[in-house]
């Protein structure tokens, strides 16, 4: 059962992904990036970790996928689904990405660990959010720290960005 | 008492904090601030003055400043006979040219970076007084040449100012170069720059060869520091600064370090008869040729730059000779009575717009009769009659100079001393005395006494001129001010000390000025002779005397010129073009071939830049991948 | 399993890097970018599932938000070169070469 939902799941991930970087429209990219995304949390979910899915879901295919699509609805259609979709030299791209393909299958396949604590450590008093809390704020405080600085100058570098044109 | 003595100098130094970082909002106050700093700290050099002269010899070390392995530093301060006359005149005098400087900078687009320099420079004069070691002496050393140079400079929209400035900085160099050897050698000798640590055991350790070496490389840095002879160019250049600084910086304080300097190492320079000579004999020859210019000079600044350098002349002649306290107390009258004559020289700048030659003078006495008599009392004491400040000083020097075997030095002083009594009232009775020379010009120029923020600074200076000098009274067998000094710079022992009758020796002194005097009035106000009558007569020597010896002339063609010569023929022609640039331009090129080699893959389009980045992966992990199969 | 879940991840980070080296259109790149991120991502969890170590997860919140903040960044830029160029195609913005 569990194989037949992984299989399932990662069919939509994979078909999601593949769409994105394929399909003309740019809406539908976008809509096949969403899907690919909910088969990664779907995925999460197999892997003990509900608060990571969640949070996939929230962020990912909620807040920046909406952020993308918004951005490209401000923008010309015409210009936004461009005829010309691939590079001209695009067979080497694709060269190199089953060359990258096949290179990192090898390392999973290489790849031994001791598989002894499988599952295990993962929640506290059975919650998984309440381990991922204590550990994130106590061992984790100062990069969290951090992690909000950086999405602040982020912020406020697409405030700048965006603010008025640059004079050339 | 250890943080009062911290706040004599931290109160100047947090002036110059503020009207340096705030200067823009300071401004209207700046004067007002700058001034309260110097007063405080002149209040607080008041604490251990009063303690020096019940006896005590106050020092503190702060913290460890240079923790080296065999030579530690402290940060100390230390405030004995010696260091506390120098406390004393420094916030004195600082105090009193800061409140006239509230009046004569006024108006002055940098008011408030002016102050800022004034108040830095006495935080550098202080450390320098007080320090406890040779190096912290090199810190205020430093320091004070520093502001000089930036004030100096201060109009540096003026070519002529900010070269003086230059000048300054670079004749000073040399000075600096032999105290730094000094320093270096007593800290060779005795493992520490501590003066507590060096003067006790100075006859244990030092041969009197290296006392000679030692003394002679210290009075190297006091050459240059004290514009002596042959580094005096620097001090008449450095009248274009504004008045106030000539008359703090460059006659009352800081040209007067050398002398400070020389007295503090009395026991390195007392095991050194030769060394002493070369000071008295430099001290001398400066006094007489220094007076010599200043007879001919006729831009009133200038004037009183010559008679500082004779007077500094005097000052060496006492340190030299080995009678330490009379060259701290003619230092102590002259800051007095110099800088009162730089006052009042400002007040006449300020009131005439500037103009500087006494050819434009005459009658000023009518238009600023305060600043008349003023000038009058100055010029009194600084020719030597009693019971004026500079009399009781100059007799000390000479007399000691006469009964320590000093004939000649005696000579040349005596000498020197109508020369300075001539050129000083010169200079009072063709500027104040005698009628208008240029008619109209002082009713255009809307000439007025000074305000009374200047007038009051100089009545106090004026004041002290006529009674500073009454420390060195005898009363009851024994002078104070001697009695004071000698605790920590005794008199070099001489074998055969001559004795004179003092009136003989105050008559002759006395007798050198009043001829002075009497021979400037007869020919400035009397005319029996004309100057011009008197220059033709001497025409190659009174040309001489007008261009300075030629001195400047002479550097700029036997130093300078052979100095840019080799500057740009081999260092820049062949050195820096040849050698450091074609280095830079090979390595410069060799990066050119390479970028050219790399370029091919600087397409401009970020896809490619992708197809590299995932070629060099790729690569990496594959050989990653073959190492682990 | 490990190796199955592995291979997805390892999947979706090579399908996101064909897409940024072969798409000419600014923002699918990005949306490339943020498949390649996810893959990256979705290794962690695997490894904190096997290994026993909650520590992955944590990881992946500080990964989900520098991915946020690119994403920003980087649809500022869009508009940027949008209302520039008129043009979101990235050949367009060969700017680098001059």
């Amino acid at each position: 059962m569990a194989e037949f939902v992984f299989f399932v799941l990662a069919l939509v991930t994979i078909v999601g992904a593949l769409g994105t970087v394929i399909s003309r429209n740019a809406y539908a990219s976008a809509l096949w990036m969403v899907a690919a995304f909910l088969g990664v949390s779907g995925l999460f979910i197999m892997l003990n970790a509900p608060f990571i899915a969640m949070l996939q879901i929230i962020v990912y295919a909620g807040a920046i996928a909406v952020l993308i699509i918004f951005v490209m609805m401000l923008m010309d259609r015409r210009v936004l689904n461009n005829k010309e979709r691939f590079n001209p030299q695009y067979l080497w791209g694709v060269v190199l990405g089953v060359g990258l393909l096949a290179d990192l299958s090898a390392l999973a396949f290489k790849f031994r660990i001791n598989l002894s604590h499988i599952g295990e450590n993962l929640t506290l008093n059975g919650s998984n959010t309440k381990m991922i809390g204590d550990v994130l704020f106590k061992r984790y405080l100062f990069p969290f720290e951090i992690t909000a600085i950086i999405l602040l100058i982020a912020l406020i570098g697409a405030v700048v960005l965006t603010r008025k044109d640059i004079n050339t | 008492m250890s943080g009062i003595l911290l706040f004599v100098i931290l109160a100047p130094l947090i002036g110059f904090l503020i009207n340096g970082l705030f200067g823009k909002w300071t401004k209207p106050y700046a004067g007002v601030i700058a001034s309260l700093a110097l007063a405080t700290s002149f209040i607080l050099g008041l604490f251990p003055i009063m303690s020096v002269l019940n006896g005590h010899i106050v020092e503190y070390s702060y913290f460890t400043w240079l923790p080296f392995k065999e030579v530690t530093v402290q940060f100390g301060l230390r405030v004995d006979a010696l260091s506390a006359v120098m406390l004393f005149v420094v916030t004195f005098v600082s105090t009193m040219i800061h409140i006239y400087s509230i009046g004569y900078m006024h108006g002055d687009k940098g008011y408030s970076r002016f102050f800022a320099y004034l108040n830095l420079f006495v935080t550098s004069m202080l450390i320098l007084v007080l320090g406890n070691s040779y190096l912290l002496m090199f810190v205020g050393w430093e320091g004070v040449g520093l502001c000089s140079y930036l004030l100096i400079g201060f109009w540096y929209e003026k070519d002529t100012a900010s070269d003086a400035g230059e000048k300054a900085f670079v004749v000073n160099r040399i000075g600096d170069a032999g105290f730094t050897i000094g320093v270096l050698y007593i800290i060779y000798y005795f493992g520490s720059a501590t003066y507590s640590n060096v003067f006790p055991r100075v006859e244990d350790v030092l041969s009197p060869a290296a006392a000679t070496i030692i003394g002679l490389a210290l009075f190297l840095g006091a050459v240059g520091k004290s514009a002596q002879f042959p580094l005096y160019i620097w001090l008449t250049d450095a009248m274009e600064g504004p008045t106030p600084v000539s008359s703090l910086i460059h006659a009352a304080t800081m040209v007067t370090a050398g002398v400070y300097m020389v007295a503090r190492s009395n026991a390195i320079f007392s095991m050194a008869p030769i060394a002493q000579e070369v000071v008295a004999s430099v001290g001398a020859f400066t006094a007489f040729y220094a007076a010599t210019m200043a007879l001919t000079h006729k831009d009133i600044k200038r004037i009183l730059a010559y008679s500082t350098l004779s007077q500094l002349g005097y000052m060496f002649i006492g340190v030299g000779i080995g009678a330490y306290w009379t060259g701290i107390f003619h230092l102590m009258t002259h800051a007095f009575f110099k800088g009162l004559l730089f006052l009042g020289a400002g007040a006449v700048m300020h009131s005439m717009r500037g103009l500087l030659s006494i050819d434009l003078m005459g009658g000023l006495r009518k238009k600023m009769p305060q600043t008349a008599a003023l000038m009058v009392i100055a010029s009194l004491a600084i020719s030597g009659i009693p019971p004026f400040a500079g009399f009781f000083s100059k007799d000390a020097i000479l007399g000691h100079a006469l009964e320590f075997g000093h004939p000649v030095i005696w000579v040349v002083g005596e000498v020197t001393a109508f020369m300075t009594a001539f050129y000083m009232f010169r200079f009072v009775f063709t500027v104040f005395y005698g009628e208008e020379k240029v008619p109209g010009l002082y009713h255009e120029l809307h000439t007025h006494e000074a305000p009374s923020v200047m007038t009051i600074p100089m009545w106090v200076l004026g004041i002290m001129s006529i009674i500073g000098g009454l420390v060195g009274l005898k009363i009851g067998g024994h002078i104070p001010f001697e009695h004071l000094v000698t605790q920590i710079a005794p008199n070099t022992e001489i074998p055969n000390e001559k004795h004179y009758s003092e009136l003989i020796l105050i008559g002759t002194s006395v007798t050198m000025g009043l001829l002075g005097i009497l021979s400037a009035w007869l020919v400035y106000i009397k005319k029996i002779v004309t100057a011009k009558s008197i220059a033709n007569t001497f025409k190659p020597i009174y040309t001489l005397l007008a261009n300075t010896y030629y001195v400047d002339e002479f550097v700029a063609y036997c130093i300078v010129k052979p100095f840019w010569w080799v500057s740009e023929h081999l260092l820049w022609k062949i050195v820096d073009v040849k050698i450091i640039d074609g280095g830079v331009d090979a390595a410069g090129w060799l990066a050119g071939r390479l970028g050219l080699l790399f370029r091919i893959f600087q397409t401009g389009f970020i896809n490619q830049y992708a197809y590299w980045v995932t070629l060099g992966f790729i690569i990496l992990s594959g050989w990653y991948i073959v190492k682990i199969i | 399993m490990i190796v199955y879940y592995m291979i997805v991840a390892v999947l979706l980070f090579a399908i996101g890097a064909t897409g940024v080296m072969i798409r000419r259109n600014f923002i699918i790149v990005l949306m490339s970018l943020e498949i390649m991120l996810n893959g990256a991502g979705m290794l962690l969890i695997i490894m904190a599932y096997y290994l026993g170590n909650i520590s992955g997860q944590v990881m992946f919140i500080f990964v989900a938000a520098v991915a946020a903040s690119e994403t920003a960044i980087g649809l500022a830029i869009a508009v940027m070169m949008y209302k520039r160029k008129g043009s979101l195609d990235i050949n367009n913005f060969s700017m680098l070469k001059k």
